[in-house]
């Protein structure tokens, strides 16, 4: 399982959000998607999902042209997690959670023996045993994040993209997340992330794609895409690698 | 916060509650009528005064409250899940007020005297006008904002040609005719009446039902749902037409009878643990028995002129509705 943007390119009421961006994610990699403000990395998400339409160049998921495929068919290849968190109705973590398993739902959606057994997994996986019958309003920001993150690997499907998962979370709770991650990737999972800490994203992801302007700058591993001189041009910070650590020293 | 779901017995309760509210509307009258003559009427052993109160008068009158509370509060509720909010409801698409439009019409230009069949299909006429061009619209704008704002405006454009008509209105007659049904009721409602209805609520029940297990995986928003395999514009297609239509037959047989379809998936939430799939079928049958103790009120309340169904119900469920908004503010405040 594959996902792949080939110079794809993305205009909207003029304005060009992606340009002949193309790169790959493989299976068994965590790939950190980064960029200033105004990247183009949730667009780039969406084009990659198909549920972006594309002004020039393709996106293929699993080989397949991904605005060719149903919501069912998309969601049963790519876990999705996007940026909104809020809930609409104060409903259980565990119900929450489920609702990873959707497509996978009879016609009446009700769900069977293997969608319980993957959502306890889940549950287990994201400490959230405990939560179960907790309103999701009455979690913390920490709490809730985890709750989608369960959502997202109830769903076990080839590949995950979680868009800022760790936005709004203290270090701690965003090692949590990234480790998570990283073992789903250890474990044959394709998995994207969009993050905005470059030292937690080189610290975790085994390659990392930058875009910068809806252009990519570099898809390579994190020393050799997150060099000085690249942060420089495209964050305008300083940054300098001691050993393998990342360190950020001000603007330029 | 503990969530926990009471849907199976909630139900179970609801349906006995209905059976004895109905039962009641059937015994309770100026002119009493024993269990025991109910009973021998029910399995055809009555005599004729007792079959004609029973068959002619009080069961059509409670049945078409009962059908009507539980398409409005049905509609009420997918229209919440749908939307994401609790203070949807077919007004806000401007489906009523248009089924209301058209029966107004009927009735202004005397279209009524051609058929006692013409005031129903006019206001199925005019709820399907308004669902198909919210269909139209549902299909091509991703926004659901957009999509209540131009319920909105149909709503505005139907009450401002509804006003016209009574500004306009030639004879005092006229004029009453349509406060009554702008008032909304079910007295003098037959079975026709309601079997005439019937075909709608079949249609629009088996469309909410095809949304229903959809409107669980939108509680994430529309994005998250469309992530996790749920095709959010057929969901929103369905739930426009199934509503349209319960809300054009309801209209057709009440009048326009507002509040319930806010109220009764408001009270229902909560023992369901919150699940918008969960909350329809409770919240139908609550709204079915809200409207059938409305008319037993509105029936037996010591007033010179018989109250109207709809005024009882806006008495009850206006100050609910105030509250349940001022209540969401404070929540929302808080987060």
């Amino acid at each position: 399982m594959s996902l792949k943007l080939h110079e794809a390119s993305v205009r909207v009421h003029g304005a060009q959000l992606l340009r002949d961006a193309s790169f790959e994610v493989t299976p068994g990699k965590l790939v950190g998607l980064l960029g200033p403000n105004g990247a183009g990395k949730t667009t780039a998400v969406r084009a990659l999902l198909g549920l972006q339409p594309l002004s020039a160049g393709y996106a293929h998921l699993d080989g397949q042209p991904s605005h060719s495929l149903t919501p069912k068919q998309r969601a049963l290849r790519v876990s999705y997690l996007p940026q909104a968190r809020k809930l609409a109705w104060p409903i259980a973590v565990r119900e929450a959670i489920s609702l990873g398993r959707f497509a996978y739902g009879g016609p009446m959606g009700r769900l069977g023996p293997v969608d319980a057994a993957a959502v306890e997994d889940a549950l287990t996986r994201c400490s959230l045993n405990g939560f179960e019958d907790r309103s999701v309003t009455s979690l913390s920001g920490g709490e809730l994040a985890r709750v989608h993150l369960a959502r997202a690997l109830a769903s076990q499907g080839p590949a995950l993209i979680a868009d800022e998962p760790t936005a709004a979370l203290d270090p701690g709770h965003s090692f949590d997340v990234l480790a998570t991650l990283k073992s789903q990737a250890s474990a044959g999972q394709a998995v994207l992330v969009v993050l905005h800490d470059l030292a937690l994203a080189a610290r975790f992801c085994d390659e990392i794609i930058l875009l910068d302007q809806g252009k990519l700058v570099i898809q390579a591993p994190p020393r050799e895409a997150l060099t000085a001189s690249t942060l420089a041009n495209v964050y305008r910070v300083k940054a300098s690698w001691d050993q393998d650590q990342l360190m950020l020293s001000g603007r330029i | 916060m503990k969530v926990q779901d009471h849907s199976r017995a909630l139900i179970l309760a609801l349906v006995l509650l209905s059976a004895l509210a109905i039962a009641a509307s059937c015994l309770i009258g100026v002119t009493p009528l024993p269990l025991g003559r109910l009973m021998a009427t029910l399995v055809g052993l009555g005599d004729p005064q007792a079959e004609l109160i029973v068959w002619d008068i009080r069961l059509p009158r409670a049945l078409a409250a009962f059908v009507v509370g539980m398409a409005l509060a049905g509609s009420g509720a997918a229209l919440q899940g749908l939307l994401r909010n609790p203070l949807a409801e077919p007004g806000v698409l401007g489906v009523s007020a248009m089924a209301s439009l058209f029966a107004t019409i009927t009735i202004y230009w005397g279209f009524v005297q051609l058929s006692p069949r013409m005031l129903p299909l006019a206001s199925i006429a005019g709820a399907l006008l308004a669902t198909g061009l919210l269909a139209l619209i549902a299909s091509r704008v991703q926004s659901v904002v957009t999509l209540v704002l131009v319920g909105v405006g149909i709503s505005s454009l139907a009450g401002a040609f509804m006003s016209l008509l009574l500004n306009l209105a030639p004879n005092p007659f006229t004029l009453s005719d349509m406060m009554n049904w702008m008032m909304g009721s079910v007295a003098n409602r037959s079975l026709e009446d309601l079997v005439l209805a019937s075909p709608f609520f079949v249609a629009g029940v088996i469309a909410i039902g095809l949304a229903a297990p959809g409107l669980r995986a939108l509680t994430l928003g529309e994005e998250a749902a469309s992530a996790v395999g749920l095709d959010v514009g057929r969901s929103r297609i369905w739930v426009v037409l199934g509503t349209g239509l319960l809300t054009g037959a309801a209209v057709s047989v009440a009048g326009a009878v507002g509040f319930v379809g806010i109220i009764a998936p408001h009270l229902v939430r909560p023992l369901v643990g919150y699940d918008p799939t969960r909350t329809l079928v409770p919240a139908a049958l609550l709204g079915g028995l809200v409207l059938v103790v409305a008319d037993l009120i509105a029936r037996l309340a010591p007033t010179g002129q018989e109250l109207k169904l709809g005024v009882v119900a806006a008495l009850i469920g206006a100050p609910i509705f105030i509250w349940i908004a001022v209540r969401r503010r404070m929540l929302e405040a808080d987060q």
